[in-house]
């Protein structure tokens, strides 16, 4: 499937959080005031993002989005007020915008999309569900496009679950830093005005505990390689132990192919894969690259590589 | 060129619910036509006691028990899944081995059992939880053990619609096996009652404490509920092969956004149609030749309303159509697979259930819902409804083999 657009939101280390995070709102366009104060910043966001580059967009028959948990923030202030107001008094408007697919609703709403609207929310294998449904989407009405993205975010919950859990220690002392994004692209069967096409995206089934390096380097050998080619990898600061990347690592110095960390941009999160797609897109539209080559796995689970190739 | 034209068999299916842990024992329970709701005893929430809803009458340990679960993390809304999902694959007579099977699972809240039980913990510092519990709070938890647990080599997708989660999955397993992803595919919901769900339903003023009235004149709201159903969805050569027959067809699916608000159905029903509609397009069937709806008759104000508005402006008055939430309560992602269970049952059973609750029709439409129990009754075609917040709908159309 060929990517005619894309847009996304970065994070930025914030001193008064102590943690990657994307500040309050950045895009305001096509959002009505009332909503951007009484909606999550991470929903403000998400539909800002996305409503960039889909409002005036024709031919969309869908909305497909992806989150690892969803509007977190919201699930958290529901909960401590529920403790604090001892289960009484609570605000609906707080409970509705935890729920996981507010943001494919209310995109669908701007947009005045009546059409297929689904959201998948499954860790660090969201980014490929996603990819999978807008694939077969695109293909079942080729004439069309679908609008698909990706939002998570971070919170003082979230990094204390993951301090807690030592996602957060890795084994080496390197700390791992969490992250959040925002990415939303436009998909469709037609070459026409594409930046890049998604080619091929692959999930290496393995164990919990051990990270597919035999499968990824079957992946590499059997890969056609075109140059000039840029590995993005989801290193996490750990990587020296990481068997999943030490394999690719060797494999880009045999072939000279540069590595780029994106997580150093992004942090670690559940769907920092859907942030490095609008990475190596925009690289793409910047340089003459021909391949660009993403490799990631979140907490060792999903083990993944996606192949895009430059229109 | 992409044509979908690979007929969808279902081979195996298995659920828990209020009416009972088994198929049998739901289709039973569901034909005796009484209800099982009772007060949420076994959920810590000041309000419970006073809320009736369709709990499972299994404790954690003994669904750990019954699925041979040692896993001492696992939360509720994941071992109800793993009690369905097996049940599912067995029917199917599907071997005990390593799995060419692809998981499509649907939850709204997943873990939030434990998330909400060390919350406060978490956040005060009170103590350090279990990092195996940390692991479980979130919804893609459930996914990942069913492929674990039931030895599936393939990708698994986890799906949060709200309320139409499970027939988002359901669907999304269908188009698998159509785009020829897989021929085999486990597709099923799961939710549990949690305090956070049962407040949240509460905030917005649309629980009845008593039990509730689907397409009633004086409904008041929902009960919610708690289960797991799950189906498995084989494309027809690959059962063949295997000399299987089909329990039922999957022969049309339908997904469309309302674009109305975010937690009300259009008042005029035109969501509702829409999803019916493209169901029954996809299924290549008119409104005539449909013989049953089991509708998502939650019992609130608005859903039934526009819901009923929706089935008499296609089918017109004389359509047979009925809500089981008066037996499970409202079991959220799970909602659309247990009806699409308890649809199957009825066609290869050959009754339909009377809705509880119903006593007087809604005064704009007058639309009755079977209020008693239909014997030796010929389904063919039934149309599954299920909607959710975000303005998402889903149909389905099972249809019985010849």
């Amino acid at each position: 499937m060929y990517i005619s657009k894309f847009n996304y939101i970065l994070p930025e280390l914030r001193a008064e959080k102590g943690y990657l995070n994307m500040g309050k709102i950045t895009v305001q366009e096509h959002l009505e005031k009332n909503e951007i104060r009484r909606l999550d910043r991470l929903i403000v966001n998400a539909m800002g993002c996305a409503l960039n580059i889909a409002f005036g967009e024709s031919n969309l028959v869908g909305i497909i989005t992806g989150t690892g948990r969803g509007c977190i923030s919201k699930l958290e202030q529901f909960l401590a007020d529920m403790n604090t107001y001892s289960e009484s008094a609570l605000n609906p408007s707080v409970f509705i915008q935890s729920t996981n697919n507010i943001i494919g609703g209310l995109i669908a709403q701007k947009l005045q999309l009546t059409t297929y609207n689904t959201t998948f929310v499954n860790q660090g294998l969201t980014v490929l569900n996603v990819l999978t449904d807008v694939e077969m989407k695109t293909l079942e009405d080729s004439s069309k496009k679908i609008l698909f993205g990706f939002f998570d975010e971070n919170t003082h919950f979230n990094q204390l679950i993951h301090s807690q859990s030592s996602f957060l220690q890795s084994q080496d002392g390197n700390p791992i830093i969490y992250g959040e994004g925002i990415s939303f692209f436009i998909a469709s069967q037609s070459p026409k005005n594409a930046i890049a096409k998604i080619e091929s995206f692959e999930y290496f089934p393995t164990n919990q505990y051990i990270c597919a390096p035999f499968e990824v380097g079957v992946y590499l050998d059997i890969n056609n390689i075109e140059h000039p080619c840029v590995f993005y990898v989801g290193y996490n600061n750990e990587y020296e132990k990481e068997r999943y990347y030490l394999n690719i690592v060797r494999f880009a110095t045999k072939m000279n192919i540069p590595l780029i960390a994106y997580k150093e941009r992004t942090g670690d999160f559940d769907t920092s894969a859907g942030v490095a797609i609008a990475l190596a897109l925009e690289q793409m539209t910047q340089e003459n690259l021909k391949n660009i080559y993403i490799f990631n796995h979140y907490k060792k689970q999903s083990p993944m590589a996606i192949k895009l190739v430059k229109s | 060129m992409y044509v979908e034209n690979k007929e969808i068999w279902i081979t195996g299916m298995g659920i828990v619910s209020a009416l009972g842990t088994d198929p049998n024992a739901c289709f039973t329970q569901l034909h005796s036509a009484i209800s099982p709701l009772r007060p949420l005893l076994l959920h810590e929430s000041i309000h419970s006691e006073h809320y009736i809803g369709g709990a499972v009458p299994l404790s954690d340990t003994e669904i750990r028990q019954a699925t041979n679960t040692r896993h001492h993390a696992y939360n509720r809304t994941t071992l109800l899944a793993l009690i369905a999902s097996q049940q599912a694959l067995d029917s199917a007579g599907i071997e005990d081995s390593t799995r060419d099977i692809i998981s499509v699972n649907a939850t709204t809240v997943g873990g939030m059992p434990l998330t909400e039980k060390y919350f406060d913990a978490i956040i005060t510092g009170k103590y350090q939880v279990n990092t195996d519990f940390i692991n479980e709070m979130d919804c893609g938890s459930l996914s990942r053990v069913i492929r674990r647990q039931h030895n599936l080599n393939r990708m698994h997708f986890m799906i949060s619609t709200a309320c139409s989660s499970g027939s988002n999955a359901i669907m999304f397993g269908a188009r698998l096996i159509q785009a020829g992803k897989s021929s085999i595919v486990l597709a099923g919901g799961s939710d549990s009652i949690s305090k956070f769900v049962l407040n949240g339903f509460l905030s917005l003023k649309n629980v009845d404490k008593n039990m509730c009235r689907p397409f009633d004149r004086d409904r008041f709201g929902l009960n919610l509920g708690e289960g797991s159903a799950y189906l498995v969805l084989e494309e027809k050569t690959h059962a063949q092969k295997r000399y299987k027959t089909p329990l039922a067809i999957l022969s049309g699916y339908g997904n469309i956004n309302e674009n109305f608000h975010i937690t009300g159905s259009s008042p005029d029903g035109q969501g509702a149609m829409n999803a019916m509609n493209l169901a029954m397009q996809k299924a290549a069937l008119c409104p005539e030749q449909i013989d049953f709806i089991h509708t998502h008759g939650t019992s609130t104000l608005d859903n039934d309303l526009a819901e009923s508005i929706a089935i008499k402006s296609i089918f017109g008055s004389s359509i047979r159509f009925g809500s089981s939430k008066s037996y499970t309560g409202h079991t959220l992602a799970a909602s659309g697979c247990i009806s699409s269970v308890l649809t199957i049952g009825m066609m290869q059973k050959g009754f339909i259930f009377p809705t509880l609750g119903f006593l007087n029709p809604i005064e704009e439409t007058g639309m009755k819902p079977v209020s008693k129990v239909q014997e030796n009754v010929h389904l063919k075609h039934c149309l599954v409804n299920s909607f959710g917040f975000g303005g998402n709908n889903t149909s389905l159309i099972f249809s019985k083999p010849d």
